[in-house]
């Protein structure tokens, strides 16, 4: 069975990464690309709480909840792409089981509960915890751009030698035309997203799988489901008491006695039955059942509770709260700025995926408040809504960003560009330009030339081409932004004027 | 019948050329090969070769095709082993019909002349304006042109050096894609198009899309930088597609509404020539183009059309 766990893992890693990797133009499987995050059971809860809505792409994460009551935490132990990968790096490091900090172990409880108080006063919190969310976003902000940068500069190493430039070229091009970007991706914020991903990579030295006993707030709710499971862990009388399955349980799972095991901590690994001496440990889905207790103080429980509302409470009173006016500019399609807080998870799937076109999305710091951190917000300067792509509204598991069709998206407006006539060349400098105007990309083109006579300096005359924007043509795509040529700031800004959100 | 004589001037040229010749020159002066004839180091007349060659009313292909032969055969450009780099315009993520790029049937059947003409390797590549992916999608001219056997590939970061310009006035120095401008040939393949700035992008136009660099910035002085431009890099051949031009909104379009069918295919040596008759489809004088009047004074081509040695075919 051991065996068998290890395929499933190695398995739903490899599909994981293939959704992940899919997840770039064009779009060609029919499987929706963020399938895991829809199977997470964390992600429909607290979304389609916050939500007040139910969300029907998490039918996925009910079949989970079904397998769960019966076969405990099979997801954590078999699927959890973040969960294959601390094994992974245990299995190459040699790493041992490692002491066990079991009055830690409560964390992850209390955590839920700080992340469901948080869902029923409709603040999304669950993004920086969520396994599932917290994997996608790390592969797209750090992972993915770092593969991307070290394969792009061994190319251009080995393009000093003449003779080899005609195979880097066709290679580099099978890799941009099957899952790398065809050009260089940069991301904000992707430092800290790579400093947690390695906490809970190097957390694993600490003790195996140190994130999920301690801190996953998915495994805590699976937990909570599993907690009649039938699938237990079963010692023979004839056991030697040798201890090996205490020691190397992952998930420190099984007592001192080495008979009785905290079931609901268990993750279905097998690795006790495998590696038991006497070989008189059984998984199966015989003998007695009976209910877990949980290790849950009634004063811890009120403190998180209190924390979670408190959090909730920094976060909607913060100075840039929800409702106040931001430069934020959203995805097409995104729903209204309220609705879109309570759903979006972070993922950073429609990143990932933008980042494959125009490049436009990158994660918010700061400037949608506290509460809007890491959300996906356009940056024009750096790239732009691609006129024909609706591929972030295809990806989002929660729906934050609405699913739009070609025609729709293509009018939706995201906001209004506005030209800095104290920066732009044929406003200021009597010089011609109009790179913005090229690259207009609305059939009719939103930004409008007017020949104008301008006197220079020295007293000539000269006619020069001087743009203005349609108010009622432009969609803020903000390729006029990216592709204005001065240095620095771009002479003519995108703002959200006008944008256009979703609403049911 | 065409198709035979394709084949018999195609492949292995060197035995062909014996046995042509024992057969008489004759024959193949009237299939207009002077690649052939030139081989056997028969002077050429000139005059009897058109500047420019003018082919309306076909299907881009037989357009293609024939706009060659008036010109003497894509043999007179490229000879065997030659890498050719066939430069189209996919720098929109748009769709035939819109005309933002080369009609794609043009670039497969130039593809097609440049291998039966013995060439090695023929490459099919722009840098873009949207993301590549789409564009070289979208404009089918990746479907197409590597169906007719060219390697189509994106262009790559690393593929750019800065290169100095000798004789750019303006334009002293740019960073140029290498793979094009080591070509052994380089054909220019453009769609007529209209664009804000310099009024219409034509033959050299196109070439900026073997530029690196911020790009933006070649529009401050675009007369005279696209005509360092082109003096730089001085297509071997430039194939005018103006099968439908665009003649509003561009150079990107995007509504058919502005789209002409023209059905038109223009093809010369000299870029500055092509272009200068380019401007007359969209009812424009040459010299309305400031660099075609800048190249013209480089010596890349006539622009006084009245001079031209022009060969009009309508099929």
């Amino acid at each position: 069975m051991k065996t068998i766990r290890r395929i499933s893992q190695i398995v739903f890693l490899l599909f994981f990464l293939f959704l992940f990797l899919s997840a770039s133009y064009p779009v060609k499987i029919k499987i929706p690309v963020d399938l895991f995050l829809r199977m997470d059971p964390l992600i429909a809860f607290s979304s389609m709480i916050s939500a007040r809505a139910l969300i029907n792409t998490f039918i996925w994460a009910f079949f989970v909840l079904i397998l769960t009551i019966p076969l405990g935490r099979l997801f954590c132990g078999w699927i959890c792409p973040l969960g294959t990968t601390l094994d992974t790096v245990s299995f190459v490091s040699k790493n041992k089981a490692g002491k066990s900090y079991g009055r830690l172990r409560s964390l992850k409880y209390l955590t839920l509960i700080f992340l469901l108080i948080g869902a029923v006063f409709s603040s999304q919190l669950i993004w920086f915890f969520d396994p599932i969310a917290l994997t996608t976003r790390s592969l797209t902000l750090t992972i993915f751009p770092i593969v991307t940068l070290i394969s792009n500069g061994l190319f251009g190493l080995l393009f000093k030698i003449n003779f080899l430039q005609d195979t880097l070229i066709r290679v580099q091009n099978f890799f941009s035309s099957t899952f790398l970007p065809n050009q260089l991706t940069f991301f904000r914020m992707s430092g800290w997203v790579l400093l947690i991903f390695l906490a809970i990579i190097l957390a694993e030295f600490v003790s195996r799988r140190f994130w999920c006993r301690n801190f996953c707030p998915l495994g805590a709710l699976l937990a909570f489901f599993s907690k009649f499971q039938i699938l237990r862990r079963k010692v023979k009388a004839d056991c030697t008491e040798c201890g090996d399955c205490e020691k190397i349980c992952k998930m420190d799972a099984i007592k001192k006695d080495f008979r009785s095991t905290d079931d609901v901590e268990c993750i279905q690994c097998f690795d006790c039955v495998k590696d038991c001496p006497p070989h008189v440990t059984t998984i199966n889905f015989m003998g007695e059942k009976k209910p877990y207790k949980f290790d849950l103080k009634r004063r811890r429980v009120i403190a998180s509770t209190v924390a979670g509302l408190v959090s909730v409470g920094i976060l909607k009173t913060s100075f840039v709260g929800r409702n106040s006016k931001t430069n934020l500019i959203r995805p097409p399609g995104a729903r209204e700025e309220n609705e879109f807080l309570d759903r979006c998870i972070r993922c950073h799937e429609c990143i990932k995926v933008c980042s494959t076109s125009g490049r436009f999305l990158q994660p918010a710091f700061l400037e949608g408040g506290l509460e809007a951190m890491w959300t996906p917000m356009g940056v024009a300067r750096y790239g732009y809504c691609e006129f024909n792509c609706t591929l972030c509204t295809e990806v989002c598991p929660t729906d934050a960003i609405h699913v739009l069709d070609l025609e729709t998206k293509k009018k939706t407006v995201i906001g209004l560009a506005y030209i800095d006539k104290n920066r732009c060349l044929p406003w200021y400098k009597n010089q011609n330009c109009i790179v913005c105007q090229e690259h207009c990309p609305t059939p009719q083109k939103a930004i409008e030339l007017k020949e104008e006579k301008v006197i220079h300096f020295d007293g000539t005359e000269e006619l020069v081409k001087r743009p203005y924007v349609r108010e009622d043509l432009c969609i803020g795509c903000g390729i006029c932004e990216t592709k204005c040529p001065i240095e620095g700031r771009s002479a003519i800004i995108v703002t959200p004027q006008g944008e256009q959100r979703w609403s049911d | 019948m065409k198709k035979k004589e394709e084949k018999i001037l195609g492949g292995t040229i060197t035995r062909r050329d014996f046995i042509k010749s024992s057969v008489g020159t004759a024959f193949i002066l009237s299939l207009s090969n002077f690649g052939l004839a030139e081989a056997f180091g028969r002077p050429i007349e000139e005059e009897s070769l058109p500047d420019l060659a003018v082919v309306s009313n076909g299907t881009p292909a037989l357009m293609t095709r024939k706009v060659m032969e008036l010109l003497g055969g894509m043999k007179k450009f490229v000879t065997k082993g030659d890498i050719v780099v066939v430069k189209p315009n996919i720098g929109w993520d748009r769709n035939p019909e819109q005309a933002a790029d080369t009609n794609p049937e043009v670039v497969a059947e130039v593809v097609k002349m440049c291998l039966e003409c013995g060439a090695r390797k023929v490459k099919v590549f722009d840098r873009t304006c949207n993301t590549p992916s789409r564009c070289y999608e979208n404009s089918g001219i990746k479907k197409a042109a590597s169906e007719a056997g060219a390697e189509v590939s994106y262009v790559v970061d690393t593929g750019f050096s800065m290169m100095k310009f000798p004789q750019g006035e303006v334009l002293k120095k740019w960073y140029m894609y290498k793979p094009a401008i080591e070509a052994d040939v380089l054909i220019n393949v453009p769609i007529a198009k209209h664009h804000g700035l310099p009024k219409l992008t034509l033959g050299m136009k196109n070439l900026m899309g073997i530029m690196g660099g911020d790009r933006g910035q070649i529009h401050w002085n675009i007369d005279d930088n696209l005509a360092d431009l082109a003096n730089f890099v001085k297509p071997e051949l430039t194939i005018l597609d103006a099968y439908r031009i665009l003649v509003r909104n561009g150079p990107q379009g995007g509504s058919l509404k502005d789209v002409i069918e023209k059905k038109t295919i223009i093809a010369g040596k000299n870029i500055a020539t092509v272009d200068a008759y380019g401007a007359t489809l969209f009812g424009m004088k040459p010299t309305d183009l400031g660099y075609v009047v800048k190249a013209n004074k480089f010596g890349l081509g006539e622009i006084d059309l009245n001079k031209v040695n022009i060969k009009k075919v309508a099929l």
